[in-house]
């Protein structure tokens, strides 16, 4: 169709309900959880925009009146002549039609408002006709959400409406992180005979949001790098604590409680007895936000970077429950950092930051940045005790260069790497392999990676992993 | 060392380390959710049964207008076909040309009148629903249920050409006593000003 727009008679918006009035009282309605009803004396949700224009879908019938008319005027066949007669009706059938009214009432609603990421999501919509003509053709294209997929179902349906019948379609989509508002539905009306046809937004107030879920599931393997106060990570001192690290010579000073008595009975030497100390941890959760970690294995599959938030997420309150000190960083191209600490206020705002920070989107930055600056930032940034767990899907050297420099600056650096490549193609495979091998060369250089399969839950990928950590 | 430097050095020669880039296709699009990716562009599966039940309706009514109708028809419906499966709207409107060009041959033949308006009905619905499968494939896709509006459409349509058909062929009964020929092109001339004049 072409979009040549009709003249006076596509500006008849007072045909449609575009009447500033009922805007406002819907907008009070709009709730956070989907129901926008209908409100106002025109019934149905309020017109975003409207544009009417003439689809020239009979364009060419006048062939038939004059292709009839003249052979059978010519040939004086009566039978073409009746034929022409059809034609001019279906010529007056394209002509009488103006560009109908519409209002709909839309409902929109989720079988979940706040699903956890990687969750089906079921959206049913049901429009209903308000106004008083019937609605022949009407095509319903939903808004849905840019960072959303659609993993099941249309999101569009064809229909005709009488006045106050109804029509529902429902489809599913998968839950990314982030809070994603639904876009304006947008029908498409046109007259019975489809010559005239309008293009309707109509408001719609949607929202879904994705929190990453901080329910502890994960034992977070540490490494020995750990601060002044007692915590839960075991070091290779003795000194205080609970499990039998080693035996030394009295000195004097040794309370008396730590002398290995026994020993004295036997043989009349004193010793002390050492515990293996446990210190607390101070842990950096860095997130690897550049455009090259938003990969997904194949469509319809959680990117890496989504994975990466949930799973900082998870590691993070694994870690605040067993008394690390854990704070957040980003490579990214805006600043993400939120310094190592504690308690429930601090599990509040890490909980905000990866909800809701711009720089944690479901799409990608483009922006250019260093990441040779945002190193050496996050390296004066990084208290000198701190461990960094890096998490990133090693899709490039720069990555593994990054975790090196962290490691060779005093920072012990594990990696957790979800894995997004695949191996249907031939590039793909040469990506994989590159992958593996950027784990064992990170590996060689003790830096611990933890490599996280697509099938895998996090704390079975930890677990699996930590089984061949000997400490 | 800058990063760009850095960052070309790995995936870069690997191609396309992951399947669907996410930020690829989907992040300077505006409209990206509107044209998804798995919206199959192509005319609706009921408006291609509908239009070729009405052409195959078409072609049987010019069937009394002897073989050669019949051929042209075919020939009609064969380009008509083509039109539709290839989503090629010039080729849909010839196509429908040529079925009623079949009808009205076979009207030249000295088919029955009824036959002949019965078949330029067909014809006419089997171009509408095409052209109806064609935009609606174009905006909604293949994959939407788009059955109920395009059934109605066409029924919409075959009713206004019955009841042209209805009143023509009462009128033209009506005058057959007289002048049936001057009577028809009278009538003619007076519903075409008529319907130019619903144009204003």
């Amino acid at each position: 169709m072409s979009a040549e727009a009709t003249g006076s008679e596509s500006g008849s918006a007072s045909t449609s309900p575009t009447d500033r009035g009922t805007q406002g009282t819907t907008d009070a309605s709009t709730a956070d959880a989907a129901e926008a009803d209908a409100t106002g004396e025109s019934g149905g949700n309020p017109i975003v925009s409207r544009t009417d224009r003439v689809t020239n879908h009979w364009r060419g019938i006048s062939a038939i009146v004059f292709l009839a008319g003249g052979l059978g005027v010519l040939t004086t066949t009566p039978s073409l002549l009746l034929a022409s007669l059809v034609g001019v009706g279906y010529l007056a059938y394209a002509r009488i039609g103006s560009s109908p009214t519409v209002a709909l009432s839309i409902q929109r609603s989720l079988s979940e408002t706040n699903p956890a990421t990687g969750d089906e999501v079921e959206v049913t919509v049901t429009v209903r006709n308000e106004g008083d003509s019937t609605l022949v053709d009407l095509r319903l294209i939903d808004g849905v959400p840019p960072a959303l997929s659609v993993s099941d179902g249309v999101p569009r349906l064809a229909t005709s409406l009488r006045p106050g019948a109804s029509a529902t379609f429902q489809y599913t989509v998968l839950a990314r992180r982030g809070r994603h508002d639904f876009d304006h539905l947008l029908a498409i009306a046109r007259d019975p005979a489809g010559s005239v046809e309008s293009e309707i937004e109509i408001e719609t107030a949607t929202t879904l949001t994705c929190t990453p879920s901080l329910d502890t599931t994960a034992v977070v393997p540490l490494r020995a790098q750990t601060s002044q106060y007692v915590g839960r990570v075991d070091t290779s001192t003795g000194g205080d604590g609970v499990e039998f690290f080693s035996t030394r010579e009295y000195q004097p000073g040794d309370t008396l409680s730590r002398i290995d008595w026994n020993r004295y009975a036997r043989d009349r030497e004193l010793t002390t007895i050492e515990f293996r100390e446990e210190r607390m941890a101070t842990v950096v959760l860095m997130l690897d936000l550049r455009a090259e970690a938003y990969k997904q294995a194949e469509e319809n599959s959680l990117h890496a970077v989504d994975r990466s938030v949930d799973a900082a997420g998870r590691l993070f309150t694994a870690l605040l429950e067993t008394g690390d000190r854990v704070g957040i960083a980003a490579l990214s191209p805006e600043d993400v950092w939120l310094a190592p600490g504690t308690g429930n206020e601090h599990r509040a705002r890490a909980r905000e930051l990866l909800a809701t920070h711009p720089a944690l989107s479901p799409t990608p930055n483009e922006e250019y940045f260093s990441i040779y600056l945002r190193r050496r930032k996050l390296r004066e940034r990084l208290p000198a005790d701190a461990q960094v767990i890096l998490l990133s899907p090693l899709i490039d050297d720069t990555i593994a260069r990054t975790a090196r420099l962290f490691d060779a600056h005093g920072h012990l650096v594990t990696v957790i790497s979800p894995d997004v490549t695949n191996d249907d193609t031939v590039g793909h495979t040469v990506a994989r392999i590159q992958r593996r091998n950027r784990i064992s060369d990170l590996r060689k250089h003790q830096v611990r990676v933890v490599d996280w399969r697509r099938d895998e839950s996090l704390a079975m990928a930890l677990e699996r992993t930590r089984t061949r950590w000997s400490q | 060392m800058s990063a760009t430097a850095e960052a070309d050095d790995g995936a870069e020669d690997a191609g396309r380390p992951s399947g669907g880039l996410d930020g690829d296709d989907g992040g300077d699009d505006p409209d990206f959710h509107r044209t998804d990716k798995e919206i199959t562009r192509q005319p609706t599966k009921p408006g291609i049964t509908i239009s070729v039940v009405a052409a195959t309706t078409a072609s049987v009514f010019a069937l009394f207008g002897g073989a050669s109708a019949f051929g042209v028809t075919m020939i009609g419906f064969a380009i008509f076909g083509f039109g539709l499966l290839g989503a090629r709207r010039d080729l849909l409107d010839f196509g429908a040309l040529g079925l009623f060009g079949g009808v009205a041959f076979g009207a030249l033949q000295g088919a029955p009148v009824l036959s002949v308006l019965l078949g330029t009905v067909a014809s006419v619905v089997a171009w509408d629903a095409g052209g109806t499968a064609l935009s609606m494939g174009r905006q909604m896709g293949r994959e939407t249920s788009t059955s109920r509006a395009e059934t109605v459409h066409a029924l919409v349509g075959t009713a206004v050409g019955l009841v042209a058909i209805g009143l023509g062929y009462t009128i033209y009964r009506a005058a057959s006593g007289g002048q049936p020929m001057s009577a028809l092109i009278l009538m003619l001339l007076a519903v075409v000003l008529l319907v130019s004049g619903l144009r204003l």
